[in-house]
């Protein structure tokens, strides 16, 4: 299943079954809606899992590797987001593992963004020795010297849609798919209910002589 | 294999069903808080330092002092001889020496006369020195009023408050401190732990985690409480158990023949 082929499946539900190229909803229109819609699911499925497992499936995981680059007006080591994850979760859950890409068993510590300063001075502030980042919108800051700049970090995150591109194969379950599916349909259909402007105004305005 | 804070709070985020450090940092600080109040409440750390003196023959006390269990010199390389308490030693660098050192001035009557020869009289500030008891180029064999409470080895005081201790005439310049630390203040982050501590620091970063929640109902709280108190008082019943090698000591000294009359 790739993004493309549920915006299509949902395509053809709204447009009765049949591809239509005057359709007024495009499987173009549909992809952005597909992609917020795979998040709001997975998050309310991870929501409603919470009693037994804050554990996400592995198969909404997604694993980017980048590299760490240097901000000189902070002094501090940063990476950029490859892409949004599922957010407005506790403890920004979404990013759920980084560390060196080759030393995944080191995970690092995610602090917070006023974690510096809360920590300064407190015995544990060390953190058993790990490395420490925030995110500040689509950088996540380092607690790594200087001279990490250039190393690889491996980043996995939940429900990372948005930098797929539409034919990547996705790895959703079945159960999921079709509550994505609904999901769309949903906002689709409160559209195709309000009334519709149908009238062809080029055709108005040719019948009344009015200049174009 | 050596158990530290981050192990057991690893063991606690997957026991709760966590496989993701995201609630790392709550929980790390939680346990944290947990392994604090075990060190003061059950297992504060006994340690060993060497001190080393300086020239006012005062000392910096070992990181994450609580309090001494054993002040002495060692003597011979193997020997610790305890040292007494003298309450009216001065913290150091309180004192403004002629030449206008920081300093105190701790030796008292130790003047004149060989200190190779006489290395265990020179030992107590309260002695009468050899050069006392010398008459006409002859030592006279005594030293009358020696003794009479003072301690030969020397002497001590501990200044929490400035991190110090001052010594008054110890018997050798080297110093062993035994003393509880506590364990919490080691820098370096990487606090390890004793394998009774493992499970109340779980329970400790659970109650620690929830305890300040509103949202989390009162009766959770309290089971959460309990388990913290009941792993607490476990844990202090196992560091208080003697051992197998106590029990065969005492069996032996038991049935050690008396001696014949």
């Amino acid at each position: 299943m790739t993004k493309y082929r549920l915006a299509e499946q949902c395509a053809l539900i709204i447009n009765g079954g049949m591809p239509q190229p005057d359709a007024p909803v495009q499987v173009q229109d549909l992809l952005l809606a597909v992609s917020q819609a795979m998040a709001t699911v997975i998050k309310a499925t991870y929501l409603q899992n919470l009693q037994e497992t804050r554990a996400i499936d592995g198969s909404l995981i997604y694993t980017y590797k980048v590299a760490l680059e240097k901000d000189c007006d902070r002094n501090k080591v940063f990476f950029t987001m490859p892409s949004t994850y599922l957010g407005s979760l506790p403890h920004e859950i979404g990013v759920y593992n980084v560390a060196f890409l080759k030393h995944e068993d080191n995970f690092w510590v995610n602090i917070g963004n006023s974690g510096l300063g809360m920590l300064a001075g407190l015995q544990f502030s060390a953190m058993g020795g790990r490395a420490q980042f925030w995110i500040e919108s689509n950088r996540a800051y380092t607690s790594l010297p200087i001279s990490s700049e250039g190393e690889t970090v491996l980043i996995k995150l939940v429900a990372a849609y948005d930098g797929l591109p539409m034919d990547t194969p996705l790895n959703i379950p079945a159960d999921i798919e079709a509550m994505i599916i609904q999901q769309v349909l949903a906002i689709y259909r409160e559209q195709q209910d309000r009334p519709q402007d149908t009238t062809d105004d080029n055709q108005k305005l040719a019948n009344t002589g009015a200049a174009k | 294999m050596t158990h530290t804070l981050d192990t057991a709070v690893r063991e606690y985020l997957l026991q709760s069903g966590d496989d993701s450090p995201a609630r790392y940092q709550s929980a790390y600080t939680a346990g944290f808080a947990a392994f604090r109040e075990l060190g003061f409440d059950v297992s504060g750390v006994p340690q060993v330092h060497i001190l080393e003196l300086s020239d006012t023959d005062s000392a910096l006390l070992p990181d994450g002092y609580i309090r001494w269990t054993r002040v002495g010199a060692l003597i011979g390389g193997n020997k610790i001889v305890d040292l007494g308490i003298n309450n009216n030693l001065l913290p150091p660098g309180t004192v403004v020496n002629n030449c206008g050192n920081n300093t105190i001035a701790t030796q008292t009557s130790a003047v004149g006369g060989n200190n190779a020869f006489w290395p265990y009289f020179y030992g107590g500030g309260s002695y009468d020195s050899p050069a006392d008891n010398w008459r006409n180029g002859e030592f006279m064999g005594r030293l009358f009023g020696a003794g009479g409470g003072t301690n030969a080895n020397g002497y001590f005081k501990v200044f929490p408050e400035n991190g110090t201790i001052q010594f008054e005439n110890p018997r050798s310049r080297e110093i062993i401190m035994e003393c509880l630390v506590d364990a919490a203040a080691d820098a370096s982050g990487n606090f390890v732990i004793h394998p009774f501590l493992i499970e109340p620091i779980k329970a400790g970063a659970h109650w620690n985690m929830i305890k300040f929640n509103k949202y989390v109902s009162g009766s959770e709280k309290a089971s959460a409480e309990g388990l913290w108190l009941k792993a607490k008082r476990h844990a202090k019943s196992q560091f208080l158990a003697p051992n197998i090698d106590t029990f065969y000591q005492f069996i032996r000294a038991a049935n050690s023949p008396s001696p014949k009359m």
